[in-house]
C-alpha cells in the first residue's frame, strides 16, 4: 500500500485551552490524580525542572509556587474534536486518536493542493490560528506517522527510506508497546525500533505475543491499521440572513417561524425530539444576543416551539436591530411514544410539564421552582428550592414519632414578640451552623397568645424573644 | 439565708472553696459519657472530661465508650495524678439493634464480666467492630444497666419485659435531655415504661464532649465517619451543644431532683477502681517445691557459676544481693522468670537475643543470661537498676534475630495459650497530615488542594509554624472557612483513630486475659490485642514483655556460624565482651571505618567517630547516645567534646549534680541523668520524676512538659542553683523531648556495636557475608556493603549458576578468603526456585543452557539469571543467553543455531554491561559508572575519593559520583548530607539549604552528580565538601537504575 499519512500530536491540549483564558506567568502543571503524575506543564514549569511523569510531591518540591490543575479527559476529548471539526474545512479524512492525536489520510488530498508542500502550507496555516502546541510527522502507515509525530520528528516527506531511517532511531520507550515488553526487550539489548525491526518476525513471534508482531506489522505496513474517520456531528444549525434589519420583536416571529419549520422538519425526518433550542440574534453594531428556549418535555412540533418562542421573545428587549438569525438545535433524541392514556389522571389541555415549560418561558428559568424539605436544622435553611418536576433523591422519610414540631408558616425575618404569650412546649435548642458563618443559638418554644394563635417562638442568648412562625 | 451543705461537700472538703457557689444545687454523677476512644464520635480526651467533671463539681464520671474500655486508664491516671475530687466509674455503652444500655461496673466481678462480654463481642467481628448476642446480655450478672429506650413502643415493651426479667435490681431507665425537640416525648415514654415495669429512672447526659466549644469538632468527626462534607450532613449532625458536660445549676432546671439523686446513688454503689487490678503471673514457671523468690535465687546462683567461673568479687556479690532484695520488695520475680523462660527457649533454639532496658542491665539479668553486658566491663558506676523511689516499672526489652522472632512468639502462644496472652495495643492517633486531610475533606476542600498543602508544608521548619505556611500557600486565614480549618486541625491532632498492635509487647497472665482487660482482633490474622497501650499498662503497674526483632542479631549469629564452620572457633557475644577492650577494634572505629557496624554506621555517627575517638566500651555507650536528635538539639555535643579534649573546665554546681553528671563530663546525655537531676537538684519526688519521664516521651504530642517548667526552675533556685543553670537544664530537657535516649538501652546497643566491630575487624569476610545474608536490615544496601568489602581488599566473586548458593558464601579463592555472591542478589528470582537449582546442580556444574533448562525453572527465573550474567560460565553473552531462554516454542537445545543473529555477535558494550549489572543485581563488580565515563573522557576534570585527603582544606575541588544517600536530619537546620560513590570510595558532601533550593533540579533528580565546592577538614580529619555548584550527569549513563536511599 502506497499511502501517505500525517499525524498531529497535541501534547498539551488542556494546557493550551487554559492559555487562552488567562495569561499564565506562573508555573502550571496538569496532574492526573489517578496515576499521580504530571501529564502536561507550561514553559515556566519546564524551566523549574518539571518533567512529564513526575509525581506531584516531586514536582512541588522542585517548585514552590506551582499551580496544580487536575487533568480532565473531558476537556481534552472535546478540544480534540473541535480541532478535528476545524481541520475538516481543509482536509477530508481525519481520524481522532484519543486523547491527543489526529491522523490525517493525505495522499488523497495532495493533488487538490498541488503536492505535499502546498497541502502542508494550507493545513499548517489553518492550524496556526488555534494556537496549540503540536508535533507532526508524515509516514507511510498510520502507525509510522503516529510514532514519529509522538517522537517529535516534525518533518514531512514522501520518501519511504527517509521514514525508515527516522523510525530506526526511535527508542522503544517512545512506542505504544507495553511497558513490560519494552523492559524485556531492553534486557536483551534491544532499545531502539531499528534493533527491533532487524529481528526476524518469526524469532519475535516465538518469544512475544501477537501484539508485538501486529504492532510492528502496522508500522511496516504489512498489517492494516483499522481507521475510522471523523464525521461532523448531525446537529441542526441554520443561519438565516434577514432581508432588512428588524427592530420589532413581533416582526421577528415570522422569520423565526421559518427556521422553526426547518427544525421541525429536521427532527421529524429523524423522528427526534429536542428539549432545548438556541436562537442567536445577530445585531448590526453590537454583540449577538443569545436566547435559549427550553421545553420541559421533548418536542418537535412547529406549533409547540412557536408558542414557547413567542412567550420567550415577548419578555425580551432588543439591544439593537437584528440582521440575521441562527437557530441551533440542542440535544435531540429519538421520540418515544406518548404514554398519555385515559387513566393517567391528567386534567385540562396542558400537562404539568407543558405548564412548567410555559411558565418558565414567560417568567424566566430560575423563577419557577419547587419547594422541598431539606435537612438543615436551622429553620431558615430547612427548605430547599429545587428545579421543578425533576425527580430528586428524597431521604428516607422521618418516622412520625421522631418528626419535630414545625409550623407551616415561617416569618422572614422573625418578628419581635411584643405581647404576652403562654408557653406550652419547649425548649428545643438549636445551636449549630458554625461552618458557613450563619451560626444560630436559639431556644424554640410553642406558645399561645390572647387571640388564640399558636406561635413558634424563640429566645436568643440575650433573652430577646421573637415570633418565627405560625401554626395553622 | 442559711447555707445548707450537702453531704458531698463533706466527702470532698478540698473542693469546697471552688464550688461553694454551686453547693445549693443537687449532686450529680454523669453515668453516660463517651470519650474520643469511641472513635469519630466522642470529641474530648478522657483527661479533659475528668478535669471538666471535677471543675463542675460532679460526684462521679463514668467513661462509657462504645464496647470499649480503651479510654478509662487515661481518665484514671488523670484523676490520680491531678488528685481530682471526682470518682471515676468504669463502664461501656453496648448496642445491639434496638437495645442500648450503658453498662457500669460496681465491683471487680462486674468488671471481669464486662471485659469478657466486650472481648466476645469484639472477637466475633472484624477488627474495629463488634457484635453482641443475647447470650452476652444474659451473662451480665453483676453489672448495672442503664437502659436507653428506643422510643419504638413495641420494641421497648419487648426489651422492658426481657430486661426486668433478667436484670431487675440492677436496672435503671436512663433519661436524657438534649433539648432537641424530643425531650417531652422521651419523658412521656420513660415515665410510662417506669410505671409499667416498675423501674427507677436515672438522669444521664449522653455526653460526647467536655465543653460546648467542641461541637464543631464533633460535627467534623461525624462528617469523617459519613465520608461527606459537614454542610451536606443535615440531620446526621447533632443540632446543639447539649451533649457536653453541663453545669449542675442547669441540670437542676432540666431534671427532677429524684432522678438526679438516682445518679448519685448509683455512683455511690460503684466501688470498683482500676487500682484493684493486679497482675497474676502464670504459675507454671515455678517448679514444685519452690517459691518465686527461691527459684529466682537458684537460677541466679547457677548463672553466677557459669558467668563468673573464677568466682565473684565482693563488690559484685553485694550488687547481686541488693538487686535480689529490690526484686523481692517490688514483687517482680515473675517478671524476671518469664523473661528468663523466653530467652532460655531462644537459647535452646540457637536464636540470638539481647536484653536491654533499665532492669536488663542488672547483674541478675547478666546471670540469667538475659544480657551480655559484663558488669566488670563497665567500670564507671552508674544507676544500673530499677530505682525504687523513682517508681518506674522494670523495663526489659529483648531483641531477637529478626528472621526468627516469629518462632519466639509462637513459643509464647504455645506455652501460655491464646487466652492468656495478647499483644499490647498501640493507639494510632491523628497526626498533622491525617488531621489536615480529614478536616479538609469534611469542610469540603478539594483533595488536590489538600495534597498540595500537605506536600508543601514543611513540619520540620521550626521558624515557621504550619498555620503560617498554609497561609503562604493560599489559604486565607481570616476567612471563616480558613479559620475553622486551622482550629479544627489543631483540635483533631492527637485524637485516637484506632487501635493497632504494639511491635512486640506481650501481656501474659495467670488466668484468661479477658478477666483483666478486653481483647480484640488485630489486623494480622491470629493475633489479638488488648484494649490498652503501654502507657496504660504502666499506669496500672501491669507488666509487659517486649519481644522485638533486630536484624543485627541475625547477622551476628550468621557470622558466628560461619566462623565456626570455617575456623572451628565457637563464639558467643559474651565471649567477645568478656575480653579486654581490643585496641585494633577501637582503632578501626576511630577511623570511622564502620560501614555495616551496628548503630555507629550512619553519616552522622561516622562523622563524629574521629572526633569522639571511642577507646573503651563506655565511650561507645556515650557515642551511641550522643549522636541523637536529643543531645544535638539540646546543644550537648560540643560542650562534651570540648571538655573531653580538656579545652573547657568541668565544673559542677554541687556535689549532688557531680554525682549524676561526672561520668559524662558534666553534660547530661542520657535520659536517666535528666530524671535524676530533676530529683536531686529540683527536689522532684519519685512519682513526679516518673511523670516527667512520661511527659518527655510524649511532649511533642501534647505539650505537657511545659507544666513542669516552673516546678523545675523554682525547685532548683530554692536549692541554690542559678537561674541560668536551671533554664539551661530545662532547655536541654525540651531538646531531649521524645528523642532522649536512655543509658540502659545505649549500654546494650554498645555491646552489639562492639561485637559487630570486632567481627568486622577480625573476621571481615564472615562479617560481610553475614550482613548480606541478613538483608534487609541496617543502613546500607547490599551494593554499598559489597563496595565496602572490596575497598577492604576482599575479593568478591560474581553470581554464578555453577558456584553460587542462594546465600552469599565465604569461599577460598586463589588461597585467599573471598566472598562468592549468592543468587539472592539477583532481582526477580525466588528462594525456592534457586534452592531447586542448587539441589539439582551436577557436581561439575551445568555444561550448557539446555542442561540448565532441564531443572524445570520458570522462564522468568532463568531470564533473570541470564541478565545477571550468572550464566557466564556456560554462555559468554548475557543478551544472547537471555534471548535464547525466551523462546517459548522449543525447549530443545537450540543454542547452536542462535549465533546467526548479528545482534548478538558482540558482547554488550561496557556501558550497557554495567547498566545490566545494576539492573539485575544493583551492583557491578567489573565496572563503575564513574570509571567508565572517565575512561571515555566524558567527565570534567575531577578528584577521586581516594586522593581527596591529599588536597588541602579550604580549596575548591570538583568531584563526581553516584548518589548513594541523601539524608536530611531534622536536627541539621536544613542541611542535607549527600553521599557520593566513585570507583575509589565514598565522598561526603554537605548541601546547605540555600544551595539545594537554588539548584533543586540537580539536587533532587540526580543519580550521577558532579559537585564543585570547598573541601573542609574538621576535627579528627573528617573530610567533606561543602557544595557550591551541583550538576546532574544522569544523561551520560541513561537508564542507570542504582537508586539512592533518600531520607527526608
Amino acid at each position: 500500500m502506497h499511502g501517505l499519512w500525517l499525524y498531529l500530536h497535541f501534547p498539551k491540549l488542556q494546557m493550551d485551552t487554559l492559555y487562552h483564558q488567562q495569561d499564565l506567568q506562573r508555573p502550571v502543571v496538569i496532574v492526573d490524580a489517578a496515576v499521580n503524575a504530571v501529564v502536561q506543564y507550561n514553559t515556566q514549569a519546564y524551566q523549574a525542572g518539571i518533567r512529564k511523569g513526575m509525581g506531584l510531591g516531586h514536582a512541588s518540591a522542585l517548585c514552590q509556587s506551582l499551580q496544580v490543575i487536575p487533568y480532565s479527559p473531558d476537556i481534552t476529548h472535546k478540544t480534540l474534536l473541535d480541532v478535528a471539526q476545524w481541520l475538516y474545512l481543509v482536509t477530508g479524512d481525519i481520524c481522532p486518536f484519543q486523547p491527543d492525536g489526529l491522523l490525517l489520510r493525505i495522499h488523497t488530498m495532495l493533488s487538490l493542493y498541488g503536492g505535499l508542500e502546498g497541502y502542508w502550507h494550507a493545513l499548517n496555516s489553518h492550524l496556526q490560528s488555534l494556537r496549540l502546541h503540536y508535533h507532526y510527522a508524515t509516514g507511510p502507515t498510520p502507525q509510522a506517522a503516529r510514532l514519529l509525530a509522538r517522537y517529535g520528528w516534525d518533518q514531512r516527506h514522501q520518501d519511504a527510506d527517509v521514514h525508515q531511517r527516522a523510525l530506526a532511531t526511535v527508542p522503544l520507550s517512545n512506542t505504544d508497546l507495553e511497558r513490560k515488553t519494552i523492559h524485556s526487550l531492553a534486557r536483551v539489548g534491544v532499545k531502539r525500533l531499528g534493533d527491533l525491526m532487524a529481528l526476524p518476525l518469526n524469532e519475535l513471534a516465538q518469544r512475544y505475543d501477537h501484539t508485538l508482531v501486529t504492532y510492528l506489522g502496522r508500522i511496516k505496513g504489512s498489517f492494516q491499521q483499522p481507521v475510522s474517520f471523523y464525521q461532523p456531528s448531525e446537529r441542526f444549525e441554520r443561519y438565516l440572513e434577514l432581508l432588512y434589519d428588524i427592530e420589532d420583536i413581533n416582526a421577528l416571529l415570522v422569520p423565526v417561524a421559518q427556521l422553526l419549520g426547518q427544525l421541525s422538519h429536521f427532527l421529524k425526518l429523524r423522528d427526534q425530539l429536542s428539549e432545548e433550542i438556541t436562537l442567536v440574534l445577530h445585531h448590526r453594531d453590537a454583540e449577538p444576543q443569545t436566547v435559549i428556549v427550553r421545553s420541559a418535555v421533548g418536542e418537535y412540533r412547529l406549533t409547540a416551539w412557536q408558542t414557547l418562542c413567542r412567550l420567550k421573545l415577548e419578555t425580551l428587549t432588543l439591544e439593537a436591530p437584528v440582521y440575521g438569525l441562527t437557530l441551533k438545535g440542542g440535544h435531540a433524541y429519538i421520540r418515544q411514544p406518548d404514554k398519555q392514556d385515559l387513566f393517567s389522571g391528567q386534567q385540562g389541555a396542558l400537562s404539568c410539564l407543558q405548564l412548567v415549560s410555559q411558565l418558565q418561558a414567560r417568567l424566566g428559568e430560575d423563577a419557577v421552582f419547587q419547594i422541598l424539605p431539606g435537612d438543615d436544622p436551622r429553620p431558615e435553611y430547612a427548605t430547599v428550592q429545587h428545579a421543578p418536576l425533576r425527580p430528586m433523591q428524597l431521604k428516607a422519610p422521618v418516622s412520625d414519632h421522631m418528626a419535630l414540631l414545625r409550623p407551616s408558616l415561617l416569618l422572614t425575618p422573625p418578628k419581635p414578640l411584643t405581647h404576652k404569650v403562654t408557653l406550652l412546649h419547649g425548649p428545643e435548642r438549636i445551636a449549630t451552623g458554625w461552618w458557613d458563618n450563619q451560626a444560630v443559638i436559639r431556644d424554640y418554644f410553642v406558645g399561645c397568645n390572647g387571640r388564640g394563635e399558636w406561635l413558634w417562638l424563640f429566645r436568643t442568648p440575650q433573652q430577646q424573644w421573637f415570633i418565627h412562625g405560625l401554626f395553622s | 439565708m442559711a447555707v445548707s451543705y450537702s453531704p458531698a461537700t463533706m466527702v470532698y472538703p478540698r473542693v469546697v472553696q471552688l464550688i461553694h457557689v454551686t453547693v445549693f444545687f443537687m449532686q450529680y454523677a454523669e453515668l453516660f459519657c463517651q470519650s474520643n476512644f469511641s472513635f469519630l464520635k466522642g470529641a474530648s480526651h478522657p483527661e479533659e472530661l475528668m478535669r471538666q467533671a471535677h471543675f463542675l463539681g460532679y460526684r462521679a464520671l463514668a467513661i462509657t465508650d462504645e464496647c470499649s474500655v480503651a479510654g478509662v486508664v487515661r481518665a484514671y491516671t488523670e484523676q490520680r495524678d491531678q488528685q481530682l475530687a471526682v470518682q471515676l466509674i468504669v463502664g461501656s455503652l453496648l448496642c445491639m439493634d434496638d437495645l442500648q444500655c450503658v453498662v457500669l461496673c460496681p465491683d471487680r466481678q462486674a468488671y471481669t464480666e464486662l471485659c469478657r462480654v466486650i472481648t466476645q463481642a469484639r472477637r466475633r467481628a472484624d477488627k474495629g467492630s463488634y457484635r453482641l448476642d443475647l447470650w452476652d446480655w444474659r451473662t451480665l450478672r453483676h453489672c448495672f444497666l442503664l437502659w436507653l429506650p428506643s422510643l419504638q413502643p413495641e420494641r421497648d415493651a419487648h426489651w422492658g419485659r426481657w430486661l426486668s426479667q433478667h436484670h431487675r435490681q440492677r436496672l435503671w431507665i436512663g433519661f436524657t435531655r438534649w433539648l432537641d425537640g424530643h425531650d417531652a416525648q422521651r419523658q412521656r415514654a420513660v415515665e410510662a415504661l417506669s410505671a409499667h415495669w416498675d423501674l427507677p429512672v436515672c438522669a444521664c447526659g449522653g455526653v460526647l464532649f467536655h465543653h460546648p466549644e467542641r461541637q464543631p469538632l464533633q460535627h467534623i468527626m461525624t462528617a469523617i465517619s459519613h465520608k461527606q462534607p459537614v454542610d451536606q450532613l443535615g440531620e446526621a449532625l447533632i443540632t446543639n451543644t447539649e451533649r457536653s458536660l453541663r453545669s449542675r445549676e442547669k441540670l437542676a432546671t432540666l431534671f427532677p431532683d429524684r432522678w438526679l439523686q438516682a445518679s448519685v446513688d448509683i455512683a455511690r454503689r460503684c466501688q470498683f477502681s482500676l487500682d484493684e487490678l493486679r497482675y497474676e503471673y502464670p504459675a507454671e514457671l515455678i517448679p514444685p517445691g519452690h517459691t518465686p523468690r527461691s527459684y529466682l535465687r537458684t537460677l541466679v546462683e547457677a548463672g553466677v557459676q557459669q558467668r563468673f567461673p573464677e568466682g565473684l568479687t565482693q563488690n559484685i556479690r553485694d550488687i547481686i544481693e541488693k538487686e535480689l532484695r529490690l526484686i523481692h520488695e517490688q514483687n517482680y520475680e515473675y517478671f524476671f522468670l518469664t523473661i528468663h523462660d523466653i530467652v532460655q527457649f531462644a537459647k535452646s533454639q540457637h536464636i540470638l537475643y539481647q536484653g536491654r532496658g533499665s532492669a536488663a542491665n542488672s547483674v541478675v539479668c547478666y546471670c540469667l543470661e538475659i544480657t551480655a553486658v559484663d558488669p566488670r566491663q563497665i567500670n564507671v558506676l552508674f544507676e544500673r537498676f530499677i530505682s525504687k523511689e523513682r517508681n518506674e516499672p522494670p523495663d526489659i526489652d529483648v531483641d531477637f534475630e529478626h528472621e526468627r522472632r516469629e518462632e519466639v512468639i509462637q513459643y509464647i502462644y504455645r506455652k501460655y495459650g491464646r487466652e492468656r496472652t495478647a499483644l499490647a495495643a498501640t493507639v494510632i492517633c491523628y497526626r498533622f497530615k491525617s488531621a489536615l486531610r480529614d478536616v479538609g475533606k469534611a469542610l469540603g476542600l478539594a483533595e488536590t488542594q489538600l495534597d498540595y498543602f500537605i506536600k508543601h508544608i514543611n513540619r520540620r521548619d521550626r521558624g515557621l509554624d504550619w498555620q503560617t505556611q498554609i497561609t503562604e500557600l493560599g489559604l486565607d486565614p481570616d476567612s471563616h472557612r480558613g479559620l475553622q480549618f486551622i482550629q479544627r486541625v489543631n483540635e483533631l491532632m492527637g485524637f485516637p483513630r484506632h487501635l493497632s498492635q504494639h511491635v512486640g509487647g506481650f501481656v501474659i497472665s495467670a488466668g484468661p486475659l479477658y478477666h483483666l482487660v478486653p481483647v480484640e482482633n488485630a489486623a494480622m490474622p491470629e493475633r489479638t490485642v488488648i484494649q490498652w497501650d503501654k502507657d496504660d499498662l504502666e499506669s496500672l503497674g501491669l507488666l509487659k514483655v517486649d519481644v522485638l526483632a533486630l536484624g543485627m542479631l541475625t547477622a551476628i549469629r550468621k557470622a558466628f556460624d560461619l566462623i565456626e564452620q570455617h575456623q572451628q572457633r565457637v563464639l558467643q557475644i559474651a565471649d567477645i565482651t568478656r575480653q579486654d577492650d581490643d585496641p585494633d577494634v577501637y582503632a578501626m572505629i576511630q577511623r570511622a571505618d564502620t560501614v555495616g557496624v551496628f548503630q555507629i554506621e550512619s553519616r552522622a555517627q561516622m562523622s563524629m567517630l574521629p572526633r569522639l575517638k571511642p577507646a573503651c566500651y563506655y565511650d561507645l555507650v556515650v557515642q551511641i547516645a550522643i549522636v541523637r536528635p536529643g543531645p544535638i538539639q539540646g546543644d550537648m555535643v560540643h560542650p562534651y567534646l570540648k571538655r573531653r579534649d580538656g579545652l573547657e573546665a568541668v565544673e559542677y554546681p554541687s556535689k549532688d549534680v557531680e554525682q549524676v553528671l561526672s561520668r559524662t563530663m558534666g553534660v547530661p546525655i542520657f535520659q536517666e541523668q535528666v530524671i535524676q537531676l530533676a530529683m536531686v537538684a529540683a527536689g522532684f519526688s519519685g512519682g513526679e520524676a516518673d511523670q516527667l519521664r512520661r511527659a518527655m516521651a510524649s511532649w511533642k504530642k501534647n505539650g505537657q512538659l511545659m507544666q513542669f517548667k516552673h516546678k523545675l526552675i523554682d525547685g532548683m533556685r530554692q536549692r541554690g542553683y542559678s537561674e541560668a543553670f536551671a533554664e539551661r537544664l530545662f532547655n536541654q530537657i525540651l531538646g531531649f523531648g521524645e528523642y532522649g535516649f536512655p543509658e540502659s538501652h545505649s549500654a546494650s546497643f554498645a555491646v552489639l556495636a562492639y561485637v559487630s566491630s570486632w567481627l568486622k575487624c577480625h573476621y571481615p569476610v564472615a562479617f560481610y557475608v553475614a550482613l548480606l545474608n541478613s538483608w534487609p536490615m541496617g543502613f546500607y544496601a547490599p551494593a554499598q556493603l559489597i563496595q565496602d568489602a572490596r575497598r577492604h581488599d576482599i575479593t568478591v566473586l560474581p553470581v554464578c549458576v555453577n558456584q553460587s548458593d542462594w546465600d552469599h558464601q565465604w569461599v577460598e579463592h586463589e588461597q585467599q578468603q573471598a566472598i562468592r555472591l549468592g543468587l539472592r542478589l539477583v532481582k526477580g528470582v525466588s528462594e525456592s526456585a534457586m534452592k531447586q537449582l542448587t539441589v539439582q546442580r551436577p557436581k561439575v556444574g551445568f555444561k550448557d543452557v539446555a542442561q540448565l533448562q532441564q531443572v524445570g525453572l520458570s522462564r522468568e527465573q532463568l531470564e533473570a539469571l541470564a541478565s545477571a550474567n550468572a550464566l557466564h560460565t556456560v554462555h559468554d553473552n548475557r543478551y544472547a543467553a537471555r534471548w535464547a531462554l525466551m523462546d517459548t516454542t522449543s525447549t530443545l537445545p537450540l543454542f547452536k543455531q542462535q549465533h546467526q543473529l548479528f545482534l548478538f555477535d558482540n558482547a554488550p558494550e561496557p556501558m550497557a554491561d554495567m547498566l545490566e549489572d545494576y539492573a539485575a543485581t544493583t551492583v557491578s563488580l567489573k565496572h563503575h559508572p564513574i570509571r567508565l565515563l572517565r575512561e571515555q573522557g566524558m567527565l570534567p576534570k575531577h578528584i577521586c575519593a581516594s586522593t581527596l585527603h591529599q588536597h588541602p582544606a579550604q580549596t575548591v575541588v570538583t568531584v563526581c559520583g553516584m548518589v548513594i544517600g541523601r539524608q536530611a536530619p531534622g536536627t541539621a537546620g536544613g542541611v542535607t548530607f549527600v553521599t557520593l560513590e566513585d570507583d575509589t570510595g565514598n565522598i561526603n558532601v554537605i548541601v546547605w539549604k540555600a544551595t539545594a533550593r537554588a539548584q533543586k533540579q540537580a539536587f533532587l533528580n540526580s543519580r550521577l552528580l558532579m559537585v564543585r565546592g570547598i573541601l573542609e577538614r574538621g576535627d579528627g580529619g573528617v573530610t567533606h565538601i561543602v557544595a557550591g555548584k551541583l550538576e546532574r550527569l544522569d544523561h551520560l549513563a541513561d537508564g542507570l537504575a542504582g537508586k539512592s536511599r533518600d531520607f527526608h
